[in-house]
């Protein structure tokens, strides 16, 4: 089989539209891990992650011809995931009234809190408070702080201006910080 | 165990389960999507040029200054191109949203420029005088038909003119002998002329008029701007 790690994202898409539909599989192994990771901070599951990425990949798979290979593939997969993810909660709009009350109980601090939040919180804490973060302020703080999305690329999965990427993630940064800081 | 997913996808592609959509399916979308998107904004602009060409013949508003001019306002108010307008200015925005660069904007200040377009293009295109042409235009007729009569109210061109009394005919083609007193409010209260434009509330018995208040105006343009025109209306009044 041939090596198509020298090859981009968008190379490989064309090279699945145009030549060879099974090495498909290359791009799923490339994004496998990130996009489970992804949908798991959504539906709090591995057999519903599962479920919801592989939907995500057939989807992409039907519709890659669609895609514009002069754009970012991640972006383009991860915004599947994304919509995968909401539908599979929309199921549970339990979980829609939680956030709507805990977003309401949480006073946003003042931006010294915001400074220390970049130094004070590593990674690992914020797996363990951004479940609490409501839906908002928790995808955009996913994808920057988690998945190293820069604010364009967000923009783009979340389909979003640039500037409420950027608002969402300071306030997403004071209220985590302020999660954090309450639950230890 | 379960199977690793780029396995299992990779399963039900070889099982041709799954089959991408061919080129021609997105390329056919992003025509469609196009086309309902022009066509929104153009039927937008065509009808928000009507609802202008309407409130500048008819001007609605002007009635609001009298007791019973609510009834001549509710009934000169253009409805349906107004529905139409906002049917089509909705339908642009939301196919507008479906675009790609869209979500880079805010929705607020893409909306606001739509709609903003929409009524500069519309005044101009009321300017050109393209409603008066569509006036003629048969399937376009439902929309373009004025009121200017009722049993409290009615609005047209004054024939002549005679003391406590006026000719009044309407673009319709109807005749009216209009009475009017001391106790009549005239706005604004100069000397009427033929030729001007009145809109009078009061009560109507067939062809006579007793008129309780009556604004007269300038006749409000009905020219074609650069397109030809019906001009029978017209060349009926300086007839008489």
């Amino acid at each position: 089989m041939a090596d198509f790690d020298s090859l981009t994202d968008e190379e490989l898409v064309e090279h699945v539209r145009s030549k060879d539909q099974e090495v498909y599989s290359e791009l799923v192994k490339r994004y496998e891990a990130r996009l489970l990771r992804y949908a798991h901070s959504f539906v709090h599951d591995n057999h519903a992650a599962q479920d919801v990425v592989q939907n995500a990949f057939i989807k992409a798979f039907i519709n890659l011809n669609g895609f514009n290979t002069k754009k970012k593939f991640s972006s383009w997969i991860y915004r599947i995931v994304h919509n995968e993810s909401l539908n599979e909660i929309k199921k549970y709009k339990k979980e829609f009234s939680l956030d709507s009350m805990l977003e309401s109980s949480l006073p946003i601090s003042d931006d010294s809190m915001e400074d220390a939040f970049d130094t004070q919180i590593s990674k690992e804490k914020i797996s363990t408070c951004i479940d609490k973060l409501p839906f908002t302020y928790r995808s955009p703080i996913i994808l920057h702080f988690l998945e190293d999305k820069s604010y364009e690329e967000i923009s783009d999965i979340l389909r979003m201006p640039i500037g409420t990427v950027g608002t969402r993630i300071n306030r997403g940064k004071k209220l985590l910080n302020q999660l954090c800081n309450d639950h230890g | 165990m379960d199977k690793p997913l780029a396995e299992k996808v990779s399963e039900l592609i070889k099982k041709q389960h799954v089959h991408m959509r061919p080129k021609a399916y997105f390329v056919f979308g992003s025509i469609l999507l196009g086309v309902g998107l022009v066509s929104s904004l153009l039927v937008a602009v065509f009808f928000v040029s009507v609802i202008i060409f309407r409130l500048r013949v008819n001007t609605p508003f002007a009635y609001l200054g009298n007791q019973a001019g609510l009834t001549p306002f509710l009934e000169n108010i253009p409805w349906a191109p107004i529905i139409i307008a906002l049917i089509g200015v909705t339908g642009g925005i939301l196919i507008m949203k479906k675009f790609d660069f869209s979500y880079r904007h805010a929705f607020l200040g893409i909306s606001g420029g739509i709609i903003l377009s929409i009524g500069v293009l519309g005044i101009i295109v009321d300017t050109a005088g393209l409603p008066e042409q569509a006036e003629n235009i048969h399937p376009l007729q439902p929309f373009m038909h004025m009121r200017y009569e009722n049993d409290s109210w009615v609005s047209g061109t004054i024939i002549q003119t005679q003391p406590e009394l006026l000719f009044v005919g309407t673009p319709s083609g109807s005749q009216f002998t209009v009475f009017f007193d001391s106790g009549t409010n005239i706005i604004p209260n100069t000397q009427m002329r033929n030729g001007e434009w009145v809109q009078i509330i009061g009560e109507r018995q067939d062809s006579q008029f007793y008129a309780e208040e009556i604004m007269h105006r300038a006749t409000p343009r009905r020219d074609p701007g650069p397109f030809p025109m019906n001009m029978e209306f017209e060349q009926e009044f300086e007839g008489n």
